[in-house]
């Protein structure tokens, strides 16, 4: 019985790996492929892992918890890495109608806490952004 | 007959694997590269997975793990190189 739960979670696995490869493929700029590439893929791994704790032996499912718990605390690093580095580099949203909300667009000037020097980047306190640019409208 | 559907799915993963390898080629921005680089290496822990649970051994999942953790390490270090030109700081 197991076993056919563990075909279907296999199945499951593949069609959102699937997905997520597709939405790479698709997506215009590094910003929407990060949603396909971290959370489309990584889902698909997670599902993968879980279907195989239906083997019944120990080593394997010990080390898929494993991989399991370093996938989650990893996954969310490297995305926010990347997105963080496209963002101070400005990299442009070729999404069609994309509304920057960083301030990168603005005619007057940038947003203010983007003009901490990179390598003096660990005490220029950004403080949360700040209320005084023109964001904040919800 | 379930370890069809196991290997089934590797075969599968193998193609997906070399589609990943074509969108690290036509990638648009070196971020966008290193991207895909990472979604390449997710998708080779899961073909690993893949292969363990068809052969129950349980060895490829000890590279599934160091691939796991050297990936996150990779993506680190080739965006900070990118982005500030040195490792560090």
């Amino acid at each position: 019985m197991s076993a056919w739960i563990a075909d279907a979670l296999v199945l499951l696995g593949v069609v959102v790996m699937t997905i997520g490869v597709y939405g790479v493929f698709r997506m215009p700029d590094v910003y929407t492929e990060l949603h396909a590439a971290s959370k489309a893929v990584f889902l698909g791994v997670a599902v993968l892992l879980v279907a195989s704790s239906a083997t019944g032996d120990a080593a394997i499912m010990a080390r898929a918890a494993l991989i399991g718990v370093f996938l989650v605390l990893t996954t969310p690093v490297s995305a926010h890495v990347i997105a963080l580095a496209a963002y101070r580099q400005r990299e442009r949203m070729e999404t069609p109608g994309a509304l920057d909300e960083s301030g990168h667009d603005l005619p007057h000037g940038r947003a203010p806490w983007l003009d901490t020097d990179p390598a003096t980047d660990g005490d220029a306190g950004d403080g949360g952004g700040g209320p005084d640019g023109p964001r904040g409208g919800r | 007959m379930h370890e069809a559907v196991f290997y089934a799915a590797a075969l599968w993963m193998t193609g997906l694997l070399v589609v990943s390898v074509g969108l690290v080629i036509r990638a648009r921005s070196s971020l966008s590269r290193v991207l895909a680089l990472d979604m390449l290496i997710l998708i080779l822990i899961a073909l690993l997975v893949l292969l363990s649970d068809a052969n129950r051994v349980s060895y490829y999942l000890d590279a599934a793990l160091v691939l796991a953790l050297l990936s996150v390490v990779a993506t680190i270090g080739a965006v900070r190189y990118h982005g500030e030109g040195k490792l560090f700081s």
